[in-house]
């Protein structure tokens, strides 16, 4: 059962979906905690690169040191330099081992979830500390450091010349077809966004995202109202940080590689600001909006622009770019705020209020007041 | 030509200054950052204000940048390559002061330049320098500050302190770290040039929240004064 080939003016059109869904997918997952981050609690999040790159490079050097020692393949002494030979003993073994292929996404997330927890938790003390400037740039420094780490020090994924490939977990699906195993990470990445949304949406309807956006508009007041603020932004800092490190897991197993540039802050920090921003902060809704254009944007001008090379006198992959910024800053220009605006807070529908409070008490009072979001 | 970037810098430094104190513009350009609409209400309008000093910062960065193509030469990943040490020289000076972004780019340039020398050749006198402040560090904070945490620190960097000068006593035979700060890192600390510099603004700015600038050096030598003289 391999998978169909649908070919539309030269376009491989289930590659292009299977490759449309991944980056949406990563995009939406990282840009929804940063949502939760930067829309909601108000940090400025700009070392968003640090937290995925961690959980990536979790997922590649442990799981290929994972994969050496249950298969016991002889690494000769030194993993880095043989990592294609184990890669490739590994991949033939985990065809049949369903236990190992699933064992080893699962023992990842988790370790990555919890290594993004500790890197989170640990920002978080500038993050309390510093006024928000301050704290942007400080965290941008750090995830730049962590780059220039990755690429000084070789034992953990071979600095700048990275380890040649990554155990592919779902090599336990390719004997179904050509394809099928990209299929299945695809759907693994698929699923683990809508959880995220579904989680992050949660989040933001409960009394606790009232509370964030409390400690965002008025730190004082929410303050006297008896709200830990410090304590919260903890929190969400460690949350947000361990999805983000998951994300950064799934996207090594998807692309299959890991190496000091992989990630760059471009990618994972400002794509996912440019996200949110376009988006609208402090709307889930939106932000998947703006994860679906900017994904589509991006991946949709790479793939028409090769039909604009003959009426354009210069380079056209370097004139996608100028394309694609055009058209984000357009979208700012039409919509300032961002696609979606932030919604006031939802609460209990009337209904359901009647029933708890009994009508008599509600009868002339507007339950949700319609706020004015005042950014100013 | 070596002469010339900080020779401009000075005139700029001096032109802003008086710019900013002296000068009814000036003045309203520090107004509308601090309460723009009461900025507006005295008649200064924003909006163009905002828009002329953006045209300042970016003609001020444009002159910068052409006396880096002068003396380093330029890529097209230049730009790139230097945002992460612009932002932090100009936060580590800490923002709205012209000499916190003097005093920041600075100290970043320097530690980026020869830091990382002292590093790969080791610090010698520095380094045995730096065992003795750790060690009288964590004297301080285990005899003088009341705080636990304060002890606990002292406690952890005492141990250090200890532990680094027994190993280099006994002639290294353990230390990894001390040996290395003693006779270098050798070459390969030369990857980390470009973070040597990023990890002092880290430091620094956790020690001081607003940066460089916002260190009151009258107030703290007062009260040290103070502290002196009063009761013990």
């Amino acid at each position: 059962m391999a998978l169909p080939e649908l070919v539309f003016f030269g376009i491989d059109i289930v590659k292009f979906l299977i490759d449309f869904a991944n980056l949406f997918g990563l995009f939406l997952a990282i840009s929804l905690t940063l949502n939760l981050e930067y829309g909601y609690t108000g940090i400025p999040n700009f070392g968003k690169v640090l937290y995925v790159a961690a959980g990536a490079v979790v997922a590649g050097s442990i799981s290929l040191r994972i994969a050496a020692w249950v298969y016991s393949i002889d690494t000769r002494g030194d993993l880095i330099a043989n990592s294609a030979r184990v890669v490739n003993q590994a991949n033939a073994l985990i065809k049949n081992d369903s236990f190992f292929a699933v064992g080893i996404v699962l023992l990842t997330l988790v370790i990555a979830a919890l290594i993004g927890a500790v890197f989170g938790y640990l920002s978080s003390y500038p993050a309390i500390k510093l006024r928000e400037d301050y704290l942007g740039m400080l965290l941008l420094a750090v995830a730049q450091f962590f780059q220039i780490f990755l690429r000084g020090y070789e034992p953990l994924i071979g600095g700048t010349q990275g380890i040649s490939g990554v155990p592919n977990p779902y090599a336990y699906w390719s004997d179904l077809g050509t394809g099928v195993k990209d299929l299945v990470s695809t759907l693994v990445i698929a699923a683990f966004a809508i959880l995220v949304y579904l989680y992050v949406e949660r989040i933001a309807r409960s009394p606790l995202g009232r509370t964030l956006r409390a400690i965002r508009d008025n730190e004082n007041a929410s303050r006297a109202l008896g709200k830990d603020d410090v304590a919260v932004r903890k929190r969400v800092l460690v949350v947000a940080s361990a999805i983000s490190g998951m994300a950064g897991a799934l996207l090594t197993f998807n692309v299959l590689s890991v190496g000091a540039d992989t990630w760059t802050r471009i990618t994972y920090t400002f794509w996912p600001w440019m996200i949110v921003i376009i988006g609208g902060a402090g709307n889930n809704v939106g932000v998947a909006l703006g994860a679906f254009i900017f994904t589509a944007l991006l991946k949709g001008l790479a793939q028409v622009k090769f039909f604009f090379q003959p009426y354009i006198p210069v380079d056209v992959n370097w004139f996608q770019y100028i394309v694609f910024a055009s058209l984000l800053i357009t979208i700012l220009m039409v919509r300032p705020e961002g696609i979606l605006r932030e919604k006031p807070s939802a609460t209990l529908p009337r209904s359901k209020l009647q029933t708890i409070f009994g009508s008599s008490e509600l009868r002339d009072t507007q339950i949700a007041p319609k706020k004015e979001v005042d950014k100013a | 030509m070596f002469f010339v970037a900080p020779l401009t810098l000075a005139i700029l430094t001096v032109a802003l200054y008086l710019l900013l104190t002296r000068t009814k513009f000036g003045v309203a350009m520090r107004a509308s950052i601090e309460n723009p609409p009461l900025a507006r209400v005295l008649g200064i309008n924003v909006e163009r204000v905002y828009m002329i000093s953006w045209l300042f910062a970016g003609g001020l960065a444009g002159l910068a940048g052409s006396y880096h193509t002068i003396w380093l030469g330029g890529r097209t990943s230049t730009g790139s390559e230097l945002i992460v040490e612009i932002f932090a020289s100009s936060i580590l000076g800490g923002l709205g002061s012209i000499y916190g972004a003097v005093l920041g780019g600075l100290m970043i340039g320097v530690s980026e330049a020869s830091l990382t020398v002292y590093i790969s050749q080791g610090f010698g006198l520095i380094g045995t320098g730096i065992i003795v402040a750790l060690l009288l560090l964590s004297g301080v904070f285990l005899f003088l500050r009341k705080k636990k945490r304060a002890r606990l620190l002292g406690a952890l960097l005492a141990g250090l302190g200890a532990y680094v000068a027994a190993d280099v006593a006994l002639g290294f035979p353990t230390g990894f770290f001390s040996r290395d700060l003693v006779s270098g890192f050798g070459p390969g600390a030369f990857v980390y040039q470009k973070g040597v510099p990023l990890i002092i603004m880290v430091i620094a700015l956790l020690l001081l929240p607003k940066g460089l600038i916002s260190v009151e050096w009258k107030r703290l030598l007062r009260l040290r004064r103070v502290r002196s003289d009063g009761p013990t």
